[in-house]
């Protein structure tokens, strides 16, 4: 269930002015009434309030804000609106082909059971090199594990342009070479034109009309 | 011998009561402060925002959360 970020913030404020209201009159847990109220405030409404505020963050920690809040991201961010259908993040991105405020999450997550779980751990990796660590320069940022044909593949596997596209089936074996990943779809002649930030300054960048 | 900070049940009233009183008071100003946090961190959308409700607004509620079923079990008459 999508709860609104609005209701959720409410509903926190609401538990948060309630507990204020026990800390300022704790004179209120003497009798039975007070008590159960006591417990609703202090352990059922809290323990909502932090499980929706974790979910919530949980799901912002997805958007392509978050990740292009961080100033290391932010050519990555620019690379979205290169004027090049070569660049494969700019045409998914730009054709929305992935969902806009998830772009990043999209492309990077690994689906498998546990691939979300593993998302959030290496965004956790990211933030402690953000703050804690030594920062990259943004062209020498590399992927931790080479890029799966299987993230490709979930959306494209079965698509009847990904399948009968005669590049993908020039040679005996290549389309099975690509389903299994022994195969690379960033493969230097294939889609090998990534963000490629080093280049963006002699791109041209699509600006949407408002 | 009763351990330090738990009366006897057959203490006065007033004084457990009391004792009770200000276990609540401080159970409840630690959920406060971490659900402020809580609330303060969805002001943006960035990965301090995230770091500040996993480090700061969760620990405060939680440890409020303890300290509050602690002193109603310490509350709570021994079985006859």
């Amino acid at each position: 269930m999508n709860i609104p970020i609005w209701l959720g913030v409410a509903f926190t404020a609401l538990a948060a002015v309630l507990t204020l209201l026990l800390a300022i009159k704790s004179e209120l847990t003497r009798n039975a009434p007070g008590r159960v109220l006591a417990f609703l405030v202090l352990f059922i409404l809290p323990v909502m309030a932090s499980w929706g505020g974790f979910s919530a963050q949980m799901s912002r920690a997805e958007s392509t804000r978050f990740c292009l809040s961080c100033h290391v991201m932010q050519d990555y961010g620019r690379s979205l609106m290169v004027d090049d259908p070569s660049f494969i993040p700019a045409v998914h991105y730009q054709n929305h082909l992935v969902p806009t405020g998830h772009a990043c999450y999209t492309c990077h997550t690994t689906y498998t059971l546990f691939g979300p779980m593993d998302a959030k751990l290496e965004g956790l990796h990211h933030m402690y090199v953000e703050y804690l660590g030594t920062v990259p320069k943004p062209a020498s940022i590399r992927l931790y594990h080479p890029y799966n044909n299987r993230e490709c593949l979930h959306c494209h596997e079965g698509m009847r342009a990904f399948m009968t596209e005669p590049n993908h089936n020039k040679t005996p074996g290549l389309m099975a070479a690509i389903l299994s990943d022994q195969k690379s779809c960033l493969s230097s002649g294939c889609h090998d034109t990534v963000h490629d930030i080093k280049d963006l300054g002699y791109a041209s960048f699509w600006k949407p009309k408002p | 011998m009763p351990a330090s900070g738990s009366p006897s049940p057959s203490a006065p009233a007033a004084p457990r009561n009391h004792l009770i009183e200000r276990r609540i008071r401080v159970a409840a100003a630690l959920v406060a402060a971490g659900l402020v946090a809580q609330l303060v961190s969805f002001l943006w959308i960035h990965p301090l925002a995230f770091m500040a409700f996993l480090l700061i607004g969760l620990p405060l509620v939680a440890a409020g959360i303890v300290m509050f079923l602690l002193a109603i079990l310490k509350a709570s008459p021994p079985a006859a």
